[in-house]
Order: structure tokens, then sequence, then C-alpha cells
């Protein structure tokens, strides 16, 4: 009886051991050349890769049904002949999705100026934090007083959370702080979100800093369009032009 | 008696008393796999020992591999259950039988095709066989493959990773690949338009059409069983929330409406109900929701903390889903009414074979993601060697 108490405890330190740790040894992969055109098929809409978004509202491939109200007000320019948005959240609402997208589609983007007031939030939070209040402030203090104005928030998410789970938390990030501009007087329709989830670190790397930096809501000012609707990136804007 | 030494024994045998507990029996009554009593060891099914002979060279990695991922150890005839005696003369020749070779399951000739698609039917004679699943090997993957951290092209190949096509050249960011009706398109989210949108695209023709193009998050789709409707996470409502619309994107409903965010919706294979992840308690948990809108609740997931990325199995039962620990992804299941959930192996985004046995997920080592397969009840796991580069959001054919 005494001979297995040894080899019994070592079975079991293997056993508790085996059980605490986990995670499979990646064998190399084989490499297979994979073809670098396809084949038989087509693509059809815009080629090449685009980074504006000028082609969207005009991109019927079928998809104009289930888009709300179709008998929307003002498509095209919504501005007034001052250049002031004279749209009411209301009004935007009722707008098509086309129409919706078209208002913020086509104006150059400024994305220094508000560099400096980016929003940065804690791990699996869309809460704006206290902190950041005074940087939303000034955000909304800029747009009141350039009524032809737009604004893009931007959410962002450190590579902790899955990929899909990061693209929803990004844009909670994003309308988060959108409601906060919100609550400082500017016109909710003059605000647009967009999510890109983990995908744009602002800092490689894995530790805790890195993570924090990544955790962010940028604010892109949208300018009015130019003629034509070119989609510039604008970073010497004067900030004393009225 | 000396004390000292009783510990040990004591631990040991609490630890070998506590193993069964830890290691839970969700797919013992899996009634895709034949349910061999003897072959249960904690409520795992051990890997069938079976050796190959007679074959070589490419047929024999192919049947190898086809056969792990069924859930078989590859052994020598000395530790073998079950003996796979073949031959590629001028075609595929294959036959199965316990190790005494006294009882023989099948001896068959494999004539049409090309070597590739007779060694995989042999594969998926053999698992028939010795698990009672139908096969899976002539279905395809559709995933998608990293050229920058915000840049990804949709890809589709043989369940193994050959064959592979190329099939955009967008230069964006594409999330939530699933494949559409009777496998005839690609339903994703792409960045292309400068803002996530869903789109539509008809593997025949290449067309692309939009389904959903609001302001804010478009992503997420998920087709219903029928192929009749879709259901999608939409921000348009101020937060990211469940919609369902018909399968061209008109007809929409909003099924939530929370402060929280929703996220990545699967449907329950009778198509009644759509499972999906969701932040309205503060922390990421599974729920589900009558497919015709109703009240959402939520699947209990006990083991593990946060519950995201859920996707139903083809017979019901179960649901798997990622879950997130300090240090990595996790691939799980828990039974389809909550329960227990049982961790399986480092991953994220699992998706269900038609066996409802097969896991294929992605698994992030380093900055490269690899594509993995997972046999449920026997736990046995092969990585997709043949797909190069960064590869993400895979994704069995319906």
């Amino acid at each position: 009886m005494k001979n297995l108490f040894k080899p019994l405890s070592v079975l079991g330190l293997i056993l508790a051991v085996s059980l605490m740790t986990s995670g499979c040894k990646n064998p190399k992969p084989g490499l297979t050349d994979i073809p670098t055109t396809s084949p038989r098929i087509k693509q059809a809409g815009p080629t090449g890769p685009n980074q504006g978004a000028n082609n969207t509202a005009k991109n019927n491939n079928g998809g104009g049904l289930g888009y709300g109200d179709s008998n929307g007000i003002g498509n095209g320019s919504n501005l007034g002949g001052n250049g002031i948005d004279d749209l009411t959240d209301d009004q935007f609402a009722k707008m098509s999705a086309d129409a919706q997208r078209e208002y913020f589609e086509g104006r150059p983007m400024d994305r220094e100026i508000f560099k400096a007031y980016t929003v940065y939030f804690d791990f699996d939070s869309s809460s704006v934090r206290p902190a950041d209040a005074a940087n939303v402030q000034h955000v909304a203090e800029y747009l009141s007083s350039h009524g032809d104005c737009a604004l893009l928030i931007e959410g962002h998410c450190d590579e902790r959370g899955t990929d899909e789970y990061n693209q929803a938390l990004g844009e909670r990030r994003a309308q988060s702080v959108k409601e906060t501009i919100a609550n400082a007087g500017i016109a909710s329709h003059r605000v647009r979100t967009l999510s890109y989830g983990e995908s744009k670190p602002a800092e490689d790397g894995t530790t805790a800093e890195a993570y924090a930096k990544n955790r962010r809501g940028e604010f892109i000012l949208l300018l009015p369009k130019t003629e034509g609707g070119s989609l510039a990136e604008v970073n010497d804007v004067s900030l004393d032009v009225e | 008696m000396n004390i000292s030494r009783l510990i040990p024994t004591l631990f040991a045998a609490l630890v070998l008393a506590v193993t069964p507990l830890l290691s839970l029996d969700a797919q013992a009554q899996s009634s895709s796999g034949a349910y061999d009593i003897d072959r249960n060891i904690s409520g795992t099914t051990k890997p069938y020992p079976v050796n190959i002979s007679g074959l070589s060279g490419e047929a024999l990695k192919i049947l190898q591999f086809d056969l792990e991922v069924g859930g078989c150890d590859i052994v020598s005839k000395d530790s073998a259950d079950y003996l796979v005696t073949a031959s590629n003369k001028e075609n595929i020749i294959g036959k199965l039988t316990d190790k005494t070779g006294s009882i023989r399951f099948f001896n068959r000739s494999y004539k049409n095709g090309t070597t590739h698609t007779q060694v995989h039917a042999l594969a998926a004679d053999i698992i028939k066989a010795l698990t009672g699943a139908d096969s899976i090997f002539g279905n395809k993957i559709a995933y998608c493959v990293n050229t920058a951290t915000d840049k990804n092209e949709i890809y589709i190949a043989d369940f193994d990773g050959s064959n592979p096509h190329k099939l955009t050249n967008d230069g964006s960011m594409i999330r939530g690949l699933t494949w559409g009706p009777d496998n005839e398109s690609l339903f994703f989210c792409s960045y292309r338009a400068g803002n996530p949108d869903i789109y539509r695209q008809d593997l025949r023709t290449g067309k692309r059409t939009r389904i959903a193009a609001y302001l804010g998050l478009n992503t997420s789709p998920a087709i219903s069983p029928d192929g009749k409707k879709i259901a999608m996470i939409l921000s348009k409502g101020g937060s990211p929330d469940l919609y369902v619309a018909n399968i061209d994107g008109t007809n929409l409903k909003q099924l939530t409406n929370t402060k929280g965010d929703e996220s990545s919706p699967c449907w329950s294979p009778d198509g009644t109900k759509i499972c999906f992840s969701s932040r309205q308690s503060g922390a990421s948990r599974l729920y589900v929701i009558p497919a015709g809108g109703g009240q959402m609740k939520q699947i209990k997931t006990s083991g593990v903390g946060s519950a995201t990325e859920p996707d139903w199995s083809p017979d019901g039962k179960s649901i798997a889903f990622t879950t997130t620990t300090r240090r990595s992804f996790q691939i799980c299941v828990v039974p389809s009414q909550g329960g227990v959930v049982e961790v399986l192996a480092e991953g994220a985004s699992p998706n269900w074979a038609s066996n409802s046995r097969t896991l294929i997920f992605s698994r992030k080592s380093g900055k490269k993601s690899s594509l993995v397969m997972l046999d449920v009840p026997t736990k046995k796991s092969k990585i997709i060697g043949s797909v190069t580069g960064s590869a993400t959001q895979p994704c069995w054919t319906r």
C-alpha cells in the first residue's frame, strides 16, 4: 500500500496541472499558392479601393427598397442660402436613408482640428468619462458657431474583444459621445457615427497603455460641401474664418 | 499511518473524483453520433483509434486529415480498434473492419471523380460507420484573409482549405461573413463605401446588392433557415440593436431597443427564435428572442464570464460561442436552453457544420490567425494548414 502513495500523488499532480492549463500547440501550416485572380466571378459596383463615400448615395444596386420613407425632404444639399443648416432633427428623420447619407458625404474632412480632444473609454465601457466633458464641450461650441459644419465621431476598441462584438461596442461608444454633443445643444442630425471596432488601433502593442490609447472616440470635422463634392482631407483649416 | 503520505493520496483521489464534473456530458446525447457507452470517459467520447494501410502520399494525407477531423486518432495496428485497408491502383478501394478483421463494416470501390473526391468519399463512409455522423467533406468554406489590420478579402475553398478562390478585391474591411440561401450567395458587412453596410454578393453573377446602408452601423447579417429573412445589427435607432427584415432588406422590424449594444445574431434551426449577444446587463451575455418579436430572455452560461458570437447547432441542441478570458478567446458550447458551459479550445467566431458536431473557428497566434476544425464529442482538432495568410470569419456552406 505504501508504494502506491508516491505514484498516486504524482498522478494527482499531473491531473491537476493538466486541468489548469489549456491551449494547443500550433503545428506549422503547409503552404498553398492562392490564385490572385478570381477565375469565374465578376464583380459589379465600384472598382478599386475606395476610402471615400462619393458613390454610395447613387449606387442603386437594387437596394432602393426598405430604406424607410422615400418621400423625404431635401434630397441633395440641405443647406440654406447662407450655408447654415436649417433642418430640424424631425425633418432629417423623415428623409430617405440615401438622402441622410448624402447630407454627410462629399464634405471635406478635417482630422487635425479636434485631434487633441479625442475622448477615451474604460475597458468594455461606452460611458463618456467626466474627465472628457470639457473636450466634448469644446467640440460642441465649435459646431455651434459653425452652423454649416457637421461632425463625424469614430468609435474604436482595443483588441481584447471579438471582432463583431468590438464593431458594436465601437458604435455604442460613438453614439454615447454623440449623445453628449446633443446634450450640449447641437442638433443630433449634424452628427454621424462610424465604428471601426478594433481594426484601426492608435497604437500597436499589447500593453495596458497601448490598449488605453485604442479605446477612443475621435472627432472629425465635416466642412461644408465644396463645388463638385470632392472628398478632400483638409489639414490646415484656419480657425479664424467665420 | 503517516499523515504526510496520506495527503497526496487524498489530493489525487479528490482530483480524480472531481475530473468527471469538470468535463461535462453536453455531447453524450448527441444523436448525430453513435452512442457507445463503453467509449465514454468523463462525458467526452474517446477518439476512435484507426489504423490505415495501403495508401501513401497525397491520398494518405487526405484520409488522415479527414478522419482526424471526424474524431479519429490515426494509430499503429497494435493500438487500433478499427482497421482501414485501402488501395489506390486505378481508383480508391477501401475496407473498414474491427481490429480482428472479423467484423466488416464495408468494402467499397470508389469510381467517379478525382482521387481527392474518392478519398473524401471513403473517409465519409468510415466516419458514418463509426460515429453515425453524415459527411461534411463535400462542404465548402468561406473566410476572409487579412491584407492589413483594417483590410481583408473573401475566399471560398473546399472544407480542408484546398482549391481556394479569391472572391473580392475591395481593399477595405469585411465583417460578419455568412452564406446565403442555397449557398448561391454570401452576405457580409463591408466598409467599401466608407461606412459599414450589409451586402449580398451573388456567387454566380458576381453582382453585389446593398441590403442595409443606414447611417451608423449595419453589420452581422444572419439568414433564417428558410432563406426568407435576414437578422442584422443596425444602429439607426441610436444604439446597435437587433432587427429582422425580408432577405432583400425590406419590411424592417426592430426587435430590441436597449441602452446596451447587441451583436452577432443567429437563428434557431426551426426559425422561430434568434440568439444574440447583448451588453444590456453591463456584461456581454447570450439572449434569445422570438423571431417575430417579443421579450428577450437570457440564456444562462454558467462557468464563464463574457459570452459573444453565438451559433446555434443545426440539430437545435447546442449553442457554440466565444468567451473572453484575461489572456485569450475560448470556444465554448452550452445547451441551447442554457446551463453549464463546456470550454472546448482556444479560438473565436465558431460556426457549426451541418453534422452538428464539427465546429470551424479562428485562432490567433501572435499576429496570425489560423482556421481550426474541432470535433466536439472527441475534442479532436485540426488546423487547416493549407490556408495561408491570417484568416478569420470561417463559415460552412449551409
